[in-house]
């Protein structure tokens, strides 16, 4: 049994739910599958204080249509990566900071919140990072209904036609 | 005050004095223009220095599509600059926005905002072709002088900011 199996049965023996939503994808990768919320926070809590990942890569957001897909990427000293997806609505795109744990996710957090709206609970205070000053408000750049042609950059307002022809 | 503006010419015409600024490159234009400096290039050679102020300098080395962030900072360093004063933009996101263009963080080129006298393409834009393109820019500047000596173009007027 090599390394990456080691881990794999170490997390499926830890939390039964992650049970078949676990894969190696090739050497040093292990993805799983997308996980609720409160497995999410699970996992990640007990890969770092039991398992030696210390280090947090980036965590990716994703416009899955009517969800955002979050993807973190973590590893330790045997430079395995451990891809934990979750994924939170739209409508209601609330998630828990891993600041805590990982101090390095706070730049990568403060993308979440300005690209993608994601509200990121317990961040620590900071400047809003990496939209520009008088950025307007409400407007995420990498959400899929949001286009850059409605922007007007200098003014910095947008725009879309609906908006437009009811203000005519 | 005819002699004082001729040796300003000839100062600039045979030793421009350059700034570089970075609007949003991937540092590949940056390393390729400071490459052009180094001894086998070696730019100073036909009298171009490098400055660290831009009141200091005549010409403004630009690389880089420019972004929101960095907008105003161009436009401040360009108003820093006195006349006579020329833009070369080095490279392909420079000279239009490259890949980036249409980006919702990207206004476009160098021009979107500063007017451009010489555009360098290239991805990243080569030292060689950089010295064609200064080449060039001093036959610009024999030329200006050439029409403010006639009083074609008065010096400080030449140019309005977009």
């Amino acid at each position: 049994m090599n390394r990456e199996e080691e881990i794999v049965s170490t997390l499926c023996t830890e939390f039964p739910f992650l049970h078949e939503r676990i894969s190696i994808q090739k050497a040093k990768r292990i993805f799983t599958n997308v996980l609720r919320k409160d497995e999410f926070e699970q996992v990640i809590r007990f890969v770092h204080d039991e398992m030696g990942f210390w280090r947090a890569h980036e965590v990716i957001g994703t416009d899955d249509g009517e969800n955002i897909g979050l993807l973190y990427l973590v590893s330790g000293a045997e430079n395995i990566i451990l891809i934990l997806r979750t994924s939170v609505p739209k409508t209601n795109p609330v998630v828990k900071s891993i600041s805590d744990m990982y101090l390095s996710i706070v730049l990568h957090e403060r993308e979440l919140v300005d690209l993608f709206g994601v509200v990121v609970e317990e961040l620590p205070d900071g400047p809003s990072y990496p939209l520009p000053d008088g950025w307007p408000k409400g407007n995420f750049p990498l959400r899929k209904e949001w286009n850059p042609e409605y922007l007007n950059k200098a003014a910095m307002t947008y725009e879309p036609p609906s908006e437009k022809e009811a203000k005519v | 005050m005819g002699l004082i503006q001729n040796a300003i010419d000839w100062g600039t015409e045979k030793s421009p004095w350059i700034i570089h600024f970075n609007a949003g490159a991937c540092n590949g234009c940056d390393i390729e223009s400071i490459d052009a400096l180094t001894p086998r290039f070696d730019l100073e050679r036909i009298g171009i220095l490098k400055q660290g102020s831009p009141r200091h300098a005549d010409v403004l080395i630009c690389t880089g599509a420019v972004t929101l962030q960095t907008r105003d900072r161009l436009i401040q360093i360009y108003e820093q600059m006195s006349e006579p004063k020329y833009v070369i933009a080095i490279g392909t996101c420079a000279c239009t926005g490259g890949i980036f263009d249409g980006c919702y963080c990207v206004t476009g080129g160098i021009d979107s905002v500063v007017p451009v006298d010489v555009y360098i393409p290239g991805c990243a834009a080569r030292p060689e072709t950089i010295l064609s393109a200064v080449d060039k820019l001093l036959e610009t500047l024999k030329k200006d002088r050439k029409k403010s000596r006639a009083g074609k173009s008065p010096p400080g007027k030449r140019r309005q900011q977009k």
